[in-house]
């Protein structure tokens, strides 16, 4: 306690200007009833959280709320077809880069270490989770405020697929809505 | 300003946050000490009460070494637990508890878990990007020490190929951690079972060889006695893993139909993103679990973050009391010396002369009681390191890192700044009560 209290008081004794207050940020998502592919719209805020693009199912795209410059995307991607499909990469308009990443722990800290792209097994799921496997967007333009949703776009070796992403609490584990199934939602 | 510090580099956030804990007191120092030389003055009531001095000095340091011994202690047992785990990128299991198989895996501490077959094995040791898929067999002990069943590859990864000796050419063959009870040459007959179970007559008529002996890891591999997954299997009557046709084979590949079964298979893959993929193909309900022990130890230090956090806020607390018991403690010493100060008063020196000389001197006892207390957290966390690691086997190392000079410097800063009160106590009252004391 006395150690982040330090830390607070060092910060300001640093940095005379004041706090900058982050009441009126945009909000960097709008709607996401437009996307193709929706297949599960949540019943309280309208936001889809199951999308599809043919044989490939995203189910659950979550982040969490943050002030700083990085936010991390989860998710569960489903192989339904037959063929291996490669998840590439993604792109976000409120953020100025974005990347596939692994967990790895190194002297007892945790970081994310950029990944080329993982392919998808036909009939698996690839699980993106908190300490595994996850997108990074770096360089976000706006502060992401917990309830709300932001779009991206997941690049994949069927092409791109355009998903919004709830974004939860800043110290979330998993969605909101993770454990209640979608798949009796498909197309 | 808030992004500006987020893309600072870590070292530099961490040497400013220093800078701006001891701004306070350089500022204090500044206004305090502008134009003064108080120095000979500070030298002589230091020597004048060195007693007392000594004990405050102490008591200072003790306070703050305990709570820098335990952060630092803390950290290192977490390094130490991450660098175990170093070498067990993904293991794959049969589906069940991820933190009963890490233990076993990683911490060899086994349980009783149902194999996995043949099949699953090949499928694992075939696949691309798997450069080693070691089968792990436990049960048998020799000593304390366990006894593992696995594949030579797993002794040269586990070791980075530092073995004195040579890998086992024989079933019966066996190559011995750093700290494992056997010398090169040594022959042993393990025990079935592990403790106080073990059943010592159990193997009986089987002999083992110590062919070879791995450098130390830090990890409790160290008391481990690795042996051909083969014997284990033969030893308990079972089929060795390979056809007749293939003689005396050791190692992959396994038949699998011959093949006995594993509790544990550790991959280690040729890129870190087919860990990934790995995973995503072999978590399968019903059959198999794959993990990464990595995410197991994150998900640990999760919950010991928040026992951390509790631990923390009551650190904080104690150095609060701490802070008080020391403006009370700096009252008393200015108190032994209210004759000398009452003099200086009189002699007509400034009330900012009287100021720094007390400040000063209350702040010289403060910054040689915390520098010593760093020290002093360090003593205490590599005394218990090293009794952790004595007991777990686990590598733990002490050091001291920027979280515990933060402390420091915060309770320096703020110390600082409570050592002001004594010397405006002091002037508050008139000079001859403080003549006749």
């Amino acid at each position: 306690m006395l150690s982040r209290m330090s830390r607070a008081l060092a910060i300001v004794m640093l940095t005379t200007a004041p706090a900058l207050a982050a009441e009126d940020h945009h909000d960097p998502a709008g709607s996401a009833s437009d996307d193709h592919g929706v297949h599960a719209h949540d019943h309280e805020t309208g936001v889809a959280h199951a999308f599809a693009l043919g044989p490939l199912r995203v189910v659950h795209p979550w982040t969490r709320a943050t002030q700083g410059p990085d936010a991390v995307v989860f998710m569960d991607l489903d192989n339904t077809g037959d063929a291996p499909i490669t998840l590439t990469g993604a792109a976000a308009d409120w953020a100025a880069s974005a990347a596939i990443v692994g967990f790895t722990l190194k002297d007892g800290e945790g970081r994310y270490t950029p990944l080329p792209s993982i392919p998808i097994a036909p009939g698996h799921d690839l699980v993106l989770r908190p300490d595994e496997v996850a997108l990074r967007f770096t360089g976000i333009t706006a502060p992401l405020p917990h309830g709300g949703h932001v779009h991206l776009t997941l690049h994949t070796s069927l092409g791109a697929l355009e998903i919004a992403a709830m974004v939860e609490a800043a110290d979330a584990l998993q969605h909101s809505h993770a454990g209640h199934s979608h798949m009796e939602h498909g197309d | 300003m808030e992004d500006l510090w987020y893309q600072l580099p870590p070292l530099a956030q961490d040497a400013l946050l220093l800078v701006g804990l001891l701004l306070p007191v350089l500022l204090i120092a500044a206004i305090v000490l502008r134009g003064y030389a108080p120095g000979p003055l500070i030298g002589a009531l230091l020597r004048r009460f060195r007693w007392a001095n000594l004990v405050f000095v102490l008591l200072i340091a003790l306070s703050v070494g305990m709570s820098i011994g335990l952060i630092a202690q803390e950290r290192g047992l977490r390094i130490g637990m991450a660098q175990a785990a170093d070498k067990f990128d993904l293991v794959v299991a049969a589906p069940g508890s991820e933190m009963t198989m890490l233990l076993a895996a990683v911490f060899l501490q086994p349980s009783d878990v149902p194999l996995l077959s043949g099949a699953t094995y090949t499928a694992i040791a075939t696949h691309e990007n798997v450069e080693i898929a070691a089968p792990l067999a436990f049960g048998d002990s020799y000593k304390g020490s366990s006894v593992v069943g696995t594949i030579a590859d797993f002794a040269t990864y586990l070791s980075d190929d530092r073995i004195t000796g040579h890998l086992w050419t024989d079933p019966f063959e066996a190559v011995a951690g750093a700290a494992a009870p056997v010398a090169l040459g040594d022959t042993f007959t393990p025990a079935h079972g592990h403790g106080a179970a073990a059943e010592q007559g159990a193997h009986e008529g089987v002999r083992f060889t110590v062919v070879g002996k791995m450098a130390r890891t830090g990890t409790p591999w160290d008391t481990a006695i690795l042996i051909p997954i083969e014997a284990v299997w033969m030893v308990h009557g079972l089929a060795n893993g390979h056809p007749l046709s293939a003689g005396d084979q050791i190692g992959p590949p396994f038949d699998p139909d011959l093949f006995p079964g594993t509790p544990a298979i550790v991959v280690h893959t040729s890129a870190l993103w087919a860990n990934y993929a790995l995973k995503s193909e072999f978590s399968r309900d019903n059959e198999t679990m794959a993990f990464f022990p990595g995410t197991v130890l994150a998900n640990l230090y999760r919950i010991m973050g928040d026992v951390r956090q509790a631990m923390s806020v009551m650190s904080g607390l104690t150095q609060v009391l701490v802070a008080a018991s020391v403006l009370l403690g700096l009252s008393i010493l200015t108190r032994l010396f209210q004759r000398q100060t009452a003099m200086l008063r009189a002699l007509g020196a400034p009330r900012r002369f009287v100021i720094a000389v007390i400040w000063s001197y209350g702040v010289t006892l403060l910054a040689a009681g915390t520098a010593l207390g760093l020290g002093l957290g360090l003593g205490a966390a590599t005394l218990l390191s090293w009794l952790v690691t004595h007991r777990t086997d686990v590598l733990v190392q002490a050091s001291l890192g920027w979280n515990e000079v933060h402390l420091a410097a915060a309770f320096l800063a703020i110390t600082s700044l409570l050592s002001l009160l004594p010397a405006l106590v002091l002037l508050r009252q008139p000079i001859t009560n403080g003549l006749r004391a």
